[in-house]
């Protein structure tokens, strides 16, 4: 029996710098069709992870798997590109106009034209009236929504986006959530980095908590809330929130 | 490989900077040979290389900044991890890179090369002299040659400095100082000095410029060989650079 290889395997990865640890020993899978959330305080090392996860960055020891397939192997880059990706900033030509950066894109995928399907993306991301002009002159939230439609080229099977609601306004917000649902129904995984923590316990069926480098806990939502509600027994009579599990978590609880 | 072509050539045309570097080298040298129809005053011996200077100095300025750009432009846009993301065996983008950074300006020197050929032998017929299209021809292969030689080493120094900026000092002064010490004899300088000063001549006193420069005289296949040599350091370089860099 054949079964489906998980879209992302780590195993004991590590990220070393000269004088910083910025991933340490994490190991988690997100498994196809999920909304896998991956938080974390400033400096946690989601970023550095998700760079990993894309080859940009040399792991220092342990395993990372992409649909079974580790950087430097054959199988790699025809794993990458059925992966859709923003990395904090979305990478854009500015000059060049929004439709030629889903052109730009799509002919790097080894795919043919498609002006009807570069149509339907910029109309998904909400972008359908701006597709004449550049990046240069979007507003953040304009340039973020382009960045997301860019990732969306090709249909991926995986999408890795780290922080993708920065700068969205809450139409944006809300659209990107239903996005994920209708994307999640089709059997497409999503690994989303986020810091507002309300709208990801809306989205995601799984969370990674990482600090410091480390991964503090990880599973399905319901269980990380229950951990948090034995924890927090006393002080939470209502059903505890994932910032709650968060700040228990990383230890930052606000008083 | 090819799809690695094809996405950069996409880039070539849809980015907006390879299209003015283009518009400007066309009229540098269109506008020098059509001006030397007009010159007062010339000997036909001063007219060709009055003639050939804008594409002389136009194509190597403007081959520099294309080639450097190619690279750069990535950098500074932010979308190098976009490409590789993509293409994770990153010498493949860069080779397509490096390609197009040679291949199209010889394509556009050559082109221009010839558009301007029939316009230098009416500037110096129209001057007392008596010329054929064959006088001139070999000019077009001797920049072809230059070109060719440029492009990769400047766009090598492009992959290294990472930077529109840096990238173009470090060409300018290899293309001054790669001359100045080896002269291929046989084919036009290259210098820039050497044009640039021969332009401000002509322009102060109607002098017919002189485009020599050969401080060392080696033989034709030796110099050529060292500029393959170096051209191929400056990439091998870059390339080393570019694949082992994480990119953050
Ligand atoms: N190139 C680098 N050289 C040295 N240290 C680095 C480098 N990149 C990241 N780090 C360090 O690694 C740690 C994790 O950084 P990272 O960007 O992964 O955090 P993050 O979880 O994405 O944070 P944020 O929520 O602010 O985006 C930080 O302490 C950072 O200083
Ligand atoms: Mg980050």
């Amino acid at each position: 029996m054949k079964t489906t290889t998980a879209p992302i395997q780590l195993q004991h990865v590590a990220k070393r710098y000269r004088h910083s640890v910025a991933v340490d020993d994490v190991s988690f899978t997100v498994p196809a069709g999920c909304v896998y959330g991956l938080v974390g305080p400033n400096g946690a090392g989601k970023t550095t992870l998700i760079r990993m996860l894309l080859g940009l960055v040399r792991p220092s020891a342990g395993t990372i798997r992409l649909f079974g397939s580790p950087p430097g192997s054959a199988g790699y880059p025809a794993a990458l590109r059925r992966t859709g990706s923003i990395i904090e900033e979305p990478a854009l030509y500015r000059n060049a106009t929004a439709r030629s950066n889903l052109r730009i894109h799509r002919t790097a995928l080894g795919l043919r034209d498609d002006p009807r399907g570069d149509d339907e993306l910029l109309t998904t991301v909400g972008l359908a009236e701006f597709g004449d002009q550049k990046p240069r002159r979007f507003s953040q939230g304009m340039r973020q929504r382009l960045g997301l439609a860019v990732a969306l080229v090709g249909e991926p099977r995986l999408l890795i986006l780290d922080e993708p609601t920065n700068a969205l306004d809450p139409v944006g917000i809300a659209g990107m959530r239903a996005l994920f649902g209708q994307l999640a129904s089709r059997g497409t995984t999503v690994l989303v980095c986020s810091h507002l923590l309300a709208e990801l316990e809306l989205m995601c069926d799984r969370v990674a908590v990482m600090s410091d480098g480390h991964l503090l806990a990880d599973g399905s939502l319901e269980s990380l809330l229950a951990d948090a509600a034995t924890l927090h027994r006393d002080s939470h009579s209502t059903q505890p929130s994932l910032e709650d599990a968060f700040l228990t978590l990383t230890n930052k609880e606000i008083r | 490989m090819t799809t690695a072509l094809r996405t950069e050539w996409i880039k070539v045309r849809r980015l907006p900077l390879p299209r003015y570097l283009l518009l400007t080298v066309i009229i540098a040298a269109v506008g020098s040979a059509v001006a030397a129809l007009g010159a007062d005053g010339q000997s036909p011996d001063g007219i060709p290389e009055r003639a050939g200077l804008g594409l002389l100095v136009a194509g190597i300025f403007g081959t520099a900044a294309f080639a450097v750009w190619m690279f750069a432009v990535e950098v500074s846009q932010g979308t190098l991890s976009r490409a590789f993301c993509v293409e994770p065996r990153r010498s493949r983008v860069i080779l397509a890179k490096a390609v197009l950074a040679t291949v199209l300006p010889i394509v556009v020197v050559a082109v221009l090369g010839l558009v301007t050929l029939p316009i230098t032998v009416a500037a110096v017929n129209s001057h007392g002299g008596d010329s054929t299209m064959a006088d001139f021809a070999p000019n077009i292969p001797a920049a072809v040659v230059q070109i060719a030689l440029v492009a990769p080493a400047c766009f090598g120094l492009g992959l290294i400095t990472g930077s529109m900026t840096g990238g173009i000092v470090a060409s300018l002064l290899m293309i001054e100082i790669l001359p100045g010490i080896l002269a291929v004899s046989g084919l036009a300088d290259a210098s820039l000095i050497i044009a640039l000063s021969s332009l401000a001549t002509q322009i102060s006193d109607g002098q017919a410029p002189v485009l020599t420069g050969s401080q060392i005289a080696v033989s034709p296949l030796i110099a050529l060989l060292v500029l393959a040599a170096w051209s191929g350091a400056m990439l091998a370089l870059g390339l080393a650079r570019v694949r082992s860099t994480d990119i953050v």
